[in-house]
């Protein structure tokens, strides 16, 4: 646990030196489930997508590769995240790695082996299987002052949108002031579907001692149902699930020492100086760093008093988050000390008292000071101090992070057409529209005109060739039809709507009067019942004749 | 023509005066001069805007207008850019929540607008060509001028309500503090997932002073609109 707190604590001024790591999503699996893995360098990337070595019965698929820009202040790095699916065909447990790295600065990196558990298969279908929670706490006993981890997990199959946690009243635990859970969720692709794991560690510091036992969490998750509405909107439903109760016992303190810093937990100091050589009267930043698995609230250091230099007190930065599933607490103590005279000068080391739960004791650290070499002149090194936002602007304009200017000349407002869309694209579109209209309009008389056609009775010949033989009304319709016809072809009107005497004023009289008197006779015939002497069809004929020779 | 020659030269003096400032360092008179350039902004106001909010170090108001701006110059490189920087300063925020119209981020309402009006307005022309030569020479093929019209309408129609959907779903970004959105609008409900200042929220609906809002992650919760910045062009 130390080591690696000192691992953080230290690699941390060497962020910019390119760096490798090999991650996966959890480190227990079942057979036939997927889940990814991670390569991710720093500074620079490496020249081709990394392979992940892995024994039979595991298989690695490159899948993506992404970059972002971590910028803090003081430094701003380029990390690489190379991305693969990992799928579990046989039971067992797997290394993974450790992942050679060639950059494209021709950089070799290596990473860490990681394992992986692969456990047999379980049955889908039991509501079991189906939303599964845990939660209780890392530690069975603890101490006053320590901080304890509440690890919380869920695992729901389906179409899971999220999962969040709903935790009861610790008795006799609060939350550290610095840093609070830290929740991850991600996904293990399963063949009967989609397995969402939300997992995180509350930290908490214990306050009061003995044995309390504390109720249930609940978890409730998000799930999706149906399609997406308009616009993409997600439909849910709620599903809750609640943990087991948990217990804990807290320890009493052992009597402290005087000089006690009121510190629990394992904790490694640093105490550096800005510089190795300065001059007499300069400013040289002494800063001391902590970092523990306990919280350093109220925590802070001044630096005493030094034969030799004049020392100014500062400020301390408290951290506090969680990492890799464990609580980790930093502080950064700044002093200034100003040597007065010239020569070496050697800081004594320092003396602070912690109660350290994994030993069940106090513990005292004695922190050396590296010595500064001070010189009669300014011939130091180049100390001055600026501020935060300078060092940003440095970082951002002078440091290799492009930052894009500003737009020195162009439109400062712009028209919004969303309003007057409509109406332009509907001004752009009745030329094309009063086409088709008259285009429809055509192909709706054509239609009509064709219709007709059809339906009009044939020519006045064709009905005088088809004339009924026997004397009745068949005849003499027919016989009107075919003078109507003919006298409308003549004068170059629709039968339907010819009026007949003014049709019979436009041929010459002595037809008209012929016409007239045949008409009279045929609506005698049809109307009166006066049936005509003789046969009227010969004359009808050489009427029709008349009309079209006319 | 001389009121938009009159607009542009009013319009890029706005501009001018407030780089001028942000050369100078006045980061308040800069934003204080693009602020009040006018409405509605154009895309390089809101870069610009993004850019000394990023310089004040209030990165969630420079990812709000970097966001806003984005709207108007989908394309525009530097946008992005700066827009990512802005994102990677943030901590403790979710993945971003994407546009409400998806084909937004590669071409604006107003560009798809206009080149459907275009294109419906260059079908129209072929079609009226095309009757005239029809009714000279006879039988002339209309399909091209045909297709072009309806593409020209798909997009204007496609343009309209994207614009609608704009409107209706904008972004807004949590400023200045966290934000717990509840599950039911009042201030008594209980407290669902919680916002760090720069989380960027699709708005999905509002009620009263209350909106309903959905991160990148897919989780929603109702919240004051006054909890988050929404940047309008």
């Amino acid at each position: 646990m130390v080591t690696v707190v000192a691992a953080a604590l230290l690699a941390a001024p060497a962020m910019a030196a390119p760096r490798a790591q090999l991650g996966l999503t959890t480190d227990r699996i079942e057979v036939g489930q997927a889940i990814v893995a991670q390569v991710v360098v720093v500074g620079t990337p490496a020249r081709r997508p990394p392979t992940i070595p892995v024994n039979d019965g595991v298989t690695i698929a490159f899948s993506a590769k992404s970059e972002r820009i971590d910028l803090r202040p003081g430094r701003a790095t380029s990390i690489y995240s190379y991305q693969y699916a990992v799928r579990a065909n046989a039971e067992g447990t797997y290394t993974l790695g450790p992942v050679q790295i060639e950059t494209t600065d021709g950089k070799r990196l290596e990473t860490e082996a990681v394992t992986l558990r692969v456990t047999p298969s379980t049955d889908p279908s039991s509501d079991a299987a189906r939303f599964v929670v845990s939660g209780g706490f890392e530690e069975s006993e603890a101490w006053e002052g320590q901080v304890v981890h509440y690890v919380y997990d869920a695992r729901v199959r389906g179409r899971v949108v999220d999962v969040r946690w709903r935790f009861p009243v610790f008795e006799g635990l609060r939350e550290p002031q610095q840093g609070g859970r830290g929740d991850e969720q991600y996904q293990i692709m399963d063949p009967d579907g989609e397995i969402t794991v939300s997992h995180g560690v509350l930290p908490l510091v214990a306050t009061a001692t003995g044995r309390k036992e504390h109720p249930a969490s609940l978890a409730v998750a998000e799930l999706r149902t149906g399609r997406p509405g308009l616009f993409g909107m997600v439909r849910t439903t709620s599903e809750r699930m609640a943990t087991d109760p948990s217990s804990l016992v807290v320890r009493p303190l052992p009597v402290a020492p005087d000089n006690f810093t009121g510190l629990v937990g394992d904790f490694v100091f640093e105490s550096t100086l800005e510089t190795a050589r300065a001059a007499v009267g300069q400013s040289v930043t002494w800063t001391l760093r902590v970092a523990g698995d306990g919280t350093l609230e109220g925590f802070s250091w001044s630096a005493p008093e030094v034969d030799g230099a004049t020392v100014y007190g500062g400020e301390t930065q408290h951290i506090g988050r969680v990492e890799d599933g464990e609580y980790l607490g930093m502080a950064i103590a700044e002093n200034v000390l100003v040597p007065t005279q010239s020569g070496q000068l050697q800081v004594p080391p320092l003396e602070l008292v912690t109660f350290s739960p994994s030993r069940g004791a106090y513990q005292t650290h004695e922190i050396s000071v590296p010595p500064l070499m001070v010189t009669g002149s300014a011939d130091g090194q180049s100390v001055a101090v600026e501020s935060f936002a300078t060092e940003v602007e440095e970082i951002v304009e002078g440091d290799g992070i492009d930052f894009r200017d500003i737009y020195r000349w162009g439109l400062a407002t712009t028209p919004h057409l969303g309003p007057v869309l409509p109406l332009m694209a509907g001004a752009a579109a009745l030329p094309g529209a009063a086409v088709f209209g008259v285009l429809g309009a055509q192909w709706v008389a054509a239609r009509r005109r064709q219709r007709a056609t059809v339906e009009v009775a044939p020519t006045a010949s064709a009905i005088l060739a088809s004339l009924p033989a026997e004397r009745g009304e068949a005849r003499w319709a027919a016989l009107d039809a075919a003078l109507r016809i003919a006298l409308a072809d003549r004068v170059d009107q629709r039968v339907e709507t010819m009026d007949r005497e003014a049709a019979l004023a436009l041929v010459p009289d002595a037809l008209a009067a012929d016409l007239r008197e045949l008409f009279g006779v045929l609506d005698r015939a049809r109307f009166a019942a006066n049936e005509p002497e003789g046969d009227v069809a010969p004359r009808v004929r050489d009427a029709v004749a008349a009309l079209e020779a006319s | 023509m001389i009121a938009l020659l009159v607009t542009v030269l009013a319009s890029a003096g706005a501009l001018g005066d407030g780089a001028e400032s942000f050369d100078a360092g006045d980061l308040e008179a800069a934003i204080g001069a693009w602020e009040s350039a006018g409405d509605p902004k154009s895309g390089k106001v809101l870069y610009d805007l993004g850019n000394a909010w990023y310089r004040k170090g209030d990165h969630p108001r420079a990812v709000a207008h970097y966001r806003a701006a984005q709207r108007l110059r989908p394309r525009d490189g530097n946008v992005h850019h700066n827009l990512a920087l802005a994102r990677s300063e943030l901590d403790g925020v979710p993945e971003p929540a994407a546009a409400s119209v998806p084909w937004t981020e590669l071409v604006t309402v107003g560009e798809l607008g206009v080149l459907g009006a275009a294109a419906c307005a260059l079908g129209s022309l072929g079609l009226v060509v095309a009757y005239r030569r029809r009714e000279v020479h006879g039988p002339v093929s209309l399909a091209v001028p045909t297709v072009v019209w309806v593409a020209g309408i798909g997009m204007a129609v496609t343009a309209t309500l994207g614009a609608r959907g704009q409107v209706a779903h904008p972004i807004g970004v949590v400023v200045d503090r966290e934000v717990g959105s509840r599950e039911l609008p009042r201030a008594d409900a209980e407290v669902g997932v919680v916002w760090s200042p720069g989380t960027e929220l699709l708005v999905v609906k509002s009620r009263q002073r209350w909106v309903l809002a959905e991160d990148g992650r897919g989780r929603r919760g109702w919240v004051s609109d006054t909890a988050m910045l929404v940047v309008w062009p």
